[in-house]
């Protein structure tokens, strides 16, 4: 027991995901435009990378593209050392998009317990791992609402705790916090950042909030505006466990932040590079 | 690289979120999960109040409207405008008492119910089934679009008489007539569902892997809900009127044959009966369907 334990604690340095030359061109009014241009990526097991760019960028098609849900031009994705064809979604993969993507027909236990329906998870156990999750993202007493009656922050909860319920092996974020007023962003980023810490999976995380980015990943890889390419990338060396609001004073934070900000400000304004 | 130490925050004031830290509860609840207190019970009273008043002007406009309408066309037949045209409501009420009596009212809208209702049984799944087959399939459900959509602007009155041919002047020619009538409409509705679901849920049960029959149960037949129940309010008119046409045509029985009886006779009462039964038997299956409604769209 002890040895696969110690084996287990060897493996973050092995790839997770590995993405070379990812190209995506597409063609409106017979001009052909590239969105996404020769991407390399790399993920280690219970890696957390962010990527951060201005919007428009292609960092949308980029996650959709790994999660199987749409077509790349060029290049190769590799999950776990496996090439993943064309728009074939890959098991083990959860992705929580950018608007919560929540059945509103579906109560929010409901909606939690539907990857537990997919996944075979037998129906007596359903019950005790949705009331789990539930708590886990504070939503203990909110199991019989409806989405609509939920606020935005809720809504992003439960959304989370439906990724978990899949339980997957990477995790797909696509500016989970993005509409989310500043102060819930805060609160719920930190109870994100304690829940991944606990659950330690591989995620790759889209966000346009550069203090985000840095306060959570290990990684930011910064993209450039249209055609997305990756222009820097910066390790965070701040450890962990971390407190979400107090790494933002430390000098490595604002180190960091101060590049990415100039990286990206010396990019083109987004409306600039649109047609 | 520039050296500044003063934070340039992007909006985050980080101190300020510690506070609300404290409470575990989840911030920016609408509606707070708490015990009712007396102020909410005497709350409720004043909502339920005002909700039964508005409910009440409601109903009396409704029916203030059909009784206003019945008085004139009173008042008016006989008056200015010969019976012999409109007949008149007094008529019409005597009538129907006489054909519920003589038990002729409960034959002729018997058969007329047993054909829409078979016909409705029948073309309605078949529209829905269809409609889902023909908007998630990337390239059979093109071919056959073009077609069915020219099928469904086909005037089907003028189908009647072949549909005697073909099916006989029984019960079969107009189910067949009903389902012609019902089909094209939940076709329609239910493709025009499918396509505007949105995208983001199906990309969402794609990549959790889900099964067709899980995306078909969990989200693509919610979804549709709302469309196949105007489809249902729809295709019972139109059921009815394709029932109709089909007995007008040739029949030897239902509401349609009564009407058409009558009109021979120059008994304008006598088509008027049928018709007022006809739209009466609407209202009622759309109260039917006004409650299947409330139940299935609860979560709005
Ligand atoms: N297949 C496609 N057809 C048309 N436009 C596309 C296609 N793929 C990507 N784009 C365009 O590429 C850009 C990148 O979008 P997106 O990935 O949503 O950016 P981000 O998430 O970084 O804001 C958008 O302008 C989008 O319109
Ligand atoms: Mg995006």
């Amino acid at each position: 027991m002890t040895a696969s334990v110690t084996a287990d604690l060897a493996a973050p340095t092995s790839t997770k995901l590995s993405v070379r030359n990812l190209s995506l061109s597409y063609r409106t009014n017979k001009v052909r435009h590239l969105a996404l241009d020769g991407i390399n990526l790399d993920l280690a097991e219970r890696e957390f990378v962010a990527i951060v760019g201005p919007s428009g960028c292609g960092k949308s098609t980029l996650l959709k593209i790994i999660a199987g849900l749409a077509d790349h031009t060029a290049g190769e994705i590799y999950l776990d050392g496996q090439n993943l064809g064309d728009a074939s979604v890959p098991p083990g993969v959860g992705m929580v998009f950018q608007n919560d993507a929540l059945l509103p027909w579906r109560s929010v236990k409901e909606n939690v317990r539907l990857p537990l329906v997919i996944n075979g998870v037998p129906a007596s156990e359903q019950r005790d791992r949705v009331a789990e999750l539930l708590t886990m993202v504070n939503l203990d007493g909110y199991a019989d609402y409806y989405p609509r009656q939920l606020s935005g922050g809720m809504r992003k909860r439960v959304a989370l705790a439906r990724t978990l319920a899949y339980d997957p092996s990477l995790y797909l974020m696509d500016e989970p916090f993005g509409p989310l007023d500043a102060q819930t962003r805060v609160r719920i980023g930190g109870e994100f950042l304690k829940i991944w810490e606990r659950v330690g999976k591989s995620v790759l995380f889209v966000t346009h909030d550069v203090e985000e980015a840095i306060a959570l990943a290990d990684r930011v890889v910064v993209m450039t505006a249209g055609p997305g390419k990756i222009k820097a990338e910066h390790r965070v060396p701040i450890p962990r466990p971390r407190d979400y609001e107090e790494v933002r004073f430390t000098d490595e934070f604002h180190e960091i932040r101060q590049q990415i900000w100039h990286e990206l400000q010396s990019e083109p304004l987004p409306d600039t590079v649109k047609k | 690289m520039q050296k500044s130490e003063v934070p340039i925050t992007t909006g985050v004031v980080p101190g300020a979120s510690i506070a609300a830290e404290v409470t575990p509860s989840p911030v920016g609840t609408t509606t707070p999960a708490h015990k009712d207190t007396r102020a909410d019970t005497v709350a409720d009273a004043v909502d339920r109040r005002a909700d039964r008043r508005e409910r009440l002007v409601i109903v009396a406009g409704q029916v203030g409207i059909g009784v206003g309408f019945l008085a004139v066309w009173q008042l008016v037949s006989g008056l200015w405008i010969d019976r012999f045209f409109i007949s008149e409501p007094s008529l019409i009420a005597e009538r129907i008492v006489d054909l519920a009596a003589s038990g002729e009212l409960w034959m002729h809208l018997r058969v007329t119910v047993i054909e829409t209702g078979i016909g409705l049984a029948i073309g309605l799944p078949a529209g829905v089934i269809l409609g889902i087959a023909v908007a998630t399939s990337r390239i059979a459900g093109r071919w056959v679009y073009p077609y069915i959509i020219a099928l469904y602007s086909l005037p089907r009155v003028a189908l009647a008489p072949l549909f005697i041919v073909w099916f006989g002047i029984g019960l079969f020619s107009k189910v067949m007539m009903v389902v012609t009538m019902v089909l094209f409409v939940a076709f329609y509705n239910v493709y025009q569902g499918v396509k505007s679901i949105d995208r983001d849920l199906l990309d969402m049960t794609k990549s959790y892997r889900a099964s067709r029959w899980i995306t078909l149960r969990w989200v693509m037949l919610p979804a549709i809900g709302a469309w196949m129940l105007t489809a249902l309010r729809l295709a019972i008119g139109l059921g009815l009127i394709g029932a109709i046409i089909a007995e007008l045509i040739g029949s030897s029985v239902g509401i349609g044959y009564y009407i058409k009886l009558s009109s021979n006779l120059f008994d304008t009462t006598g088509v008027m009966t049928g018709l007022l039964v006809i739209t009466v038997l609407a209202m009622l299956l759309e109260q039917v369907v006004a409650f299947i409604e409330k139940r299935v769209l609860r979560y709005r």
